[in-house]
């Protein structure tokens, strides 16, 4: 069942998936960031489908079954470099990481998060939203190096002013983490465990953890 | 190596399927981690925990995609009763998307019946 904690209106947060407590150190393909919006709604940066320069986002489809007779379908870039990225929120998180909302699901995959939470003005949560809403108009590329999902979570937490640079060393969702402890010591709220988030309706989530 | 068709996992969301296609199950295979494991990176869209490649060949649609390869990546563990050799209905939405796989006895089985997801 797990234990629900309210996301306010001016609280926004990380969520290091794969971090399975505080001092758990997670591979660096074994991690990834996503934020906690004001009021609870998950959102992460991710690479999509296909080159970021190429324009396709990987199909080459028609819509119907018999499209299908032409053959070859789907062309992925799965380098991590250059891919084109996007932004996840719940609706998308629904199709691709159900593990992540879902508790049941996130025991049944075996999958564990670190949450940290951390309360801020009216004006730095406004500031929080408005990254990630820009984020999603123009995602640019994906690159596992320098241009993640940790890189971004972290200039959305630059860009509310919560943090004044980038992630010291490399831009991985642990060392994000580890910046924003040390800079707000005694300020944060951390969860760890299987983590989910229940919609509640009027774009309010609950954040589940067990 | 390619199919004819390549198709990509993801969950149901709640979606309907919009296609169902037969296949008999070639082979299954984990696949390929990539250069310095770069598809088990959690922070890639389509990247599944524990994937298996499921090869097959489409039989019994009716139309022109009959005996056409089949190439899909999903989850350990949304295909613990699938095996080489055996039929299965594929769960399509967007063309290109499989949200779900469902074990079928036989060729002659009416996939309108198979409930999916």
């Amino acid at each position: 069942m797990g234990a629900s904690y309210s996301v306010g209106s001016n609280v926004i947060g990380l969520i290091v998936r794969g971090k399975h407590n505080d001092k758990h150190r997670p591979g660096k393909m074994e991690q990834h960031a996503d934020c906690i919006l004001p009021g609870g709604e998950p959102v992460g940066f991710y690479g999509g489908g296909g080159d970021a320069s190429s324009g396709s986002s990987g199909s080459s489809f028609g819509s119907s079954i018999e499209s299908w007779a032409n053959g070859p379908s789907l062309s992925w870039n799965n380098t991590g470099l250059n891919m084109k990225g996007t932004v996840a929120h719940y609706q998308e998180l629904q199709k691709i990481r159900p593990m992540y909302l879902d508790i049941n699901l996130a025991k049944k995959y075996k999958v564990k998060s670190t949450v940290l939470l951390l309360e801020v003005t009216k004006s730095q949560a406004e500031l929080f939203v408005q990254y990630w809403k820009n984020l999603k108009l123009n995602p640019g590329a994906f690159n596992i190096l320098g241009g993640n999902c940790s890189t971004h979570a972290s200039e959305a937490f630059v860009s509310a002013k919560v943090s004044t640079s980038g992630i010291p060393g490399l831009d991985t969702p642990d060392n994000l983490y580890s910046q924003l402890k040390s800079k707000h010591t005694g300020r944060v709220r951390v969860y760890s465990g299987h983590v989910g988030a229940k919609y509640l309706g009027k774009n309010k989530y609950d954040l589940v953890i067990e | 190596m390619s199919a004819d068709i390549e198709l990509n996992w993801e969950w149901p969301a709640d979606r309907v399927i919009e296609d169902r296609i037969l296949i008999k199950i070639t082979d299954i295979r984990k696949a390929s981690s990539g250069l310095f494991g770069i598809k088990k990176s959690p922070s890639l869209a389509n990247s599944l925990p524990d994937p298996q490649v499921i090869s097959g060949v489409v039989v019994n649609s009716g139309s022109s995609i009959d005996t056409k390869s089949v190439k899909l990546v999903a989850p350990q563990l949304e295909i613990q009763e699938v095996k080489a050799g055996s039929y299965v209905m594929l769960g399509i939405v967007s063309s290109t998307i499989c949200i779900c796989i469902a074990p079928v006895d036989n060729k002659e089985t009416d996939l309108s019946s198979i409930s999916c997801p």
